[in-house]
């Protein structure tokens, strides 16, 4: 056997080698990638699996609050410095109608809404609501109260829209909004999202739209309401849309509690 | 010419193909996942906690801040909507040590002179802890100097950006830390965010340093609704699913045993007694990790939790849950745990009960004396300050006569005496035959 031959013996013999390597490396890749994927992604890709649409959540934490608002019930006294409108209020409601419709620009509803927002004889506290584009559809512009740097999902202005004017709106106001206790962490979009559907909160073959971090009623006592940072989820299947509530402090559910009707702190 | 080519292509490839294989072997085996598992094992990482997302640094936090001005004032700093404390602390441990240094032992002068010192931020624990239970980041060549690190204090000189301190009492002992350069425009934003200031000066009691607050200070009333935790969430934790305890029940007494596990429900007290002491606690450090892995473990509510204090005569380690920085006292023990070992067996106790979500109160904020009217009120009831080892700032917990899982919490003076935490009224009335039982 001469020289050349056990080279080219060897030179076979070493490419099997490197191709088996090669697929060893590979695999040892994947490994690695499934060590280090978080048990969130491993929701995520399940969740995936059984075909619900959603765009990868934020997995970036924040801070928020406990917080404690009362209803504004005084709407009817307040309500009389307003013009070129038509007011009924309910106990917590104004209900008004537009003596002359407002056009919007049906791409950028707010671009109008936020100038007449600030004049004081518009809409009561005009300054203290955003525009929330999640809520909003093509004939309801919504706009919620602003708090701590989010919004109280519940406190709202709706605008009602027909041919890109504004006709008429319905508002409510939260006042006395102090603060309980110091900041604390929230969780992730991403965290809120996996809780959800590992409580069974989301079906298969359903869209996420969107997530949202809002401030909305954990308790009920007495007048005042205690407000915490929630993970706002919207469902939809089906042409069905559902909203769904998960504690940003601690991920469970919120179920607004009410506590004592009667209590006397 | 190209007969000599030829001859060579054959061994090139060779050494190519050769080369390849050297290379992909040498990635394969430094791929970091051959030795992940290894690192699992790894307790103070890894741990399955399910019950709480308190890590054990979160634990053993400071519970005090305290600012020395340039003309020597003293202030506590607190905070409605903020944890100040953390504030501080997360941007002082942010900068790794590049170096510590053992100073000697100052003498008791010095000591105190030390803590006295202006232009500084102090913040302070209740009692030493182990260096190795924080977070600070620590280069690589210092760790096995900072394991041996015990301390109560952290003092942070606002004129020199390169160091900080940590002192302990005990020994009197003061290490310096230096860091590349502490940030001083976010300690400085820190102090000027919504702060309350208290004007403070610490001095003697009973030869130790004690915060004396100078004036009357007017306090807020806090609200609580409680959870009750059932008894089955802390059995399962305990025994698991094996079902085979032994159960029993006497008056408002549920006892449920095995061989080696004793869990004692009496009305909201819990107390767990585990003889299945196969490593136990060799020493201080050990003690305050076994309180927090027993907590995890057993489900103890310690989010809002925070280490208050050793208590060496009864070898127990303390924990309290606290508002504004003040520690919370109630009789029902709520928010409170402790921890205590022996040779044989390692001993829990806790409530059933816990500070679930703050709610609104209506009450008018509290008018509190200084710490001197405290001292002197108390001895004149004949309470002998020598017994006397602490006088703290804290709310106690005032129940809802209708329902009694709201809870007000009223802020007032505790003063630990003979061991022992009193409210302040119930220490005025102590020796008149009133309650002796302490917090």
């Amino acid at each position: 056997m001469d020289f050349k031959k056990i080279q080219q013996i060897f030179l076979v013999a070493f490419i099997l080698i490197d191709m088996f390597l090669f697929v060893m490396y590979q695999q040892n890749s994947n490994i690695q990638s499934d060590n280090t994927q978080t048990s969130n992604e491993t929701v995520l890709k399940e969740m995936r699996r059984v075909k619900i649409n959603f765009d990868n959540p934020s997995n970036k934490t924040s801070n928020g609050y406990y917080l404690s608002a009362v209803k504004n019930t005084n709407l009817a006294k307040q309500v009389n410095k307003l013009n070129n409108q038509q007011i009924k209020t309910s106990k917590y409601e104004i209900h008004s109608t537009l003596n002359q419709p407002i056009s919007i620009n049906p791409n950028d509803p707010s671009e109008s809404i936020d100038q007449l927002l600030k004049r004081n004889n518009f809409i009561l506290d005009g300054t203290s609501y955003k525009y929330n584009q999640d809520l909003s559809s093509k004939s309801q512009i919504v706009y919620t109260q602003k708090s701590y740097g989010l919004d109280f999902f519940g406190s709202k202005i709706i605008f009602n829209v027909k041919d890109n004017q504004v006709t008429s709106y319905v508002q409510n106001n939260l006042i006395d909004v102090k603060v309980l206790k110091e900041k604390a962490p929230t969780i992730s979009a991403e965290k809120a999202i996996t809780l959800l559907y590992q409580y069974n909160g989301i079906q298969d073959d359903s869209s996420i739209l969107w997530s949202r971090l809002t401030y909305t009623k954990s308790l009920k006592i007495q007048n005042s309401g205690v407000y915490i940072p929630t993970w706002l989820i919207a469902l939809k299947k089906d042409n069905q849309v559902e909203y769904k509530k998960i504690n940003a402090f601690d991920g469970s559910v919120v179920n607004t509690e009410v506590v004592d009707d009667n209590y006397q702190s | 010419m190209l007969k000599k080519i030829r001859g060579k292509i054959l061994p090139l490839l060779l050494a190519i193909v050769i080369g390849i294989s050297l290379v992909l072997s040498a990635f394969i085996l430094i791929n970091p996942s051959n030795y992940s598992n290894a690192n699992n094992q790894n307790e103070s990482t890894e741990l399955r906690n399910e019950n709480s997302d308190t890590k054990i640094h979160d634990l053993y936090a400071p519970t005090q801040v305290i600012q020395n001005w340039s003309n020597g004032q003293q202030y506590t700093l607190t905070s409605e909507t903020s944890n100040v404390i953390n504030d501080f602390f997360n941007e002082i441990k942010s900068n790794s040590i590049e170096r510590i240094t053992a100073k000697n032992s100052l003498d008791n002068n010095d000591y105190f002179e030390f803590l006295k010192n202006p232009n500084q931020i102090m913040l302070n624990y209740e009692s030493k802890i182990p260096f190795n239970l924080t977070d600070i980041s620590v280069n690589k060549t210092q760790k096995s100097k900072a394991k041996k690190v015990e301390f109560n204090r952290i003092i942070v000189p606002l004129n020199n950006k390169n160091r900080y301190y940590l002192l302990n009492d005990d020994n009197k002992k003061v290490y310096e830390l230096r860091v590349k350069s502490l940030n001083y425009d976010r300690i400085y934003q820190i102090l000027n965010k919504n702060i309350k200031r208290q004007q403070v000066q610490i001095n003697r009691l009973n030869n130790k340093p004690f915060v004396y607050y100078q004036k009357p200070t007017s306090m807020k009333v806090y609200a609580y609704l409680l959870k009750q935790q059932t008894q089955s969430f802390y059995t399962s934790n305990v025994f698991g699913n094996s079902n085979d305890e032994n159960v029993k029940r006497r008056q408002n007494r549920t006892i449920y045993s095995n061989q080696n596990q004793i869990l004692t429900f009496n009305d909201n007290d819990i107390r767990y007694n585990d003889y299945r002491v196969d490593d136990k606690d060799s020493n201080y450090e050990q003690e305050l990790k076994s309180a927090y892995y027993g907590a995890i473990n057993i489900g103890v509510p310690i989010d809002n939790s925070v280490f208050y204090g050793y208590d060496k005569k009864n070898d127990t380690v303390n924990f309290r849950n606290l508002i504004e920085s003040y520690p919370i006292f109630s009789q029902k023990r709520i928010g409170t745990y402790t921890y205590h070992s022996t040779k044989s067996s390692k001993n829990y106790q806790f409530s059933d009960e816990n500070f679930q979500v703050p709610i609104p109160s209506n009450k008018n904020n509290v008018k509190l004396p200084n710490t001197n009217e405290v001292l002197s009120e108390i001895a004149k009831v004949g309470i002998n300050i020598r017994d006397v080892s602490d006088i703290k700032i804290g709310y106690q917990t005032k129940f809802n006569k209708k329902n009694n899982l709201l809870v007000s919490l009223v802020p007032t003076w505790f003063i630990n005496y003979q061991n022992n935490w009193y409210n302040y009224n119930q220490l005025l009335s102590l020796n008149n035959g009133g309650d002796s039982n302490g917090f």
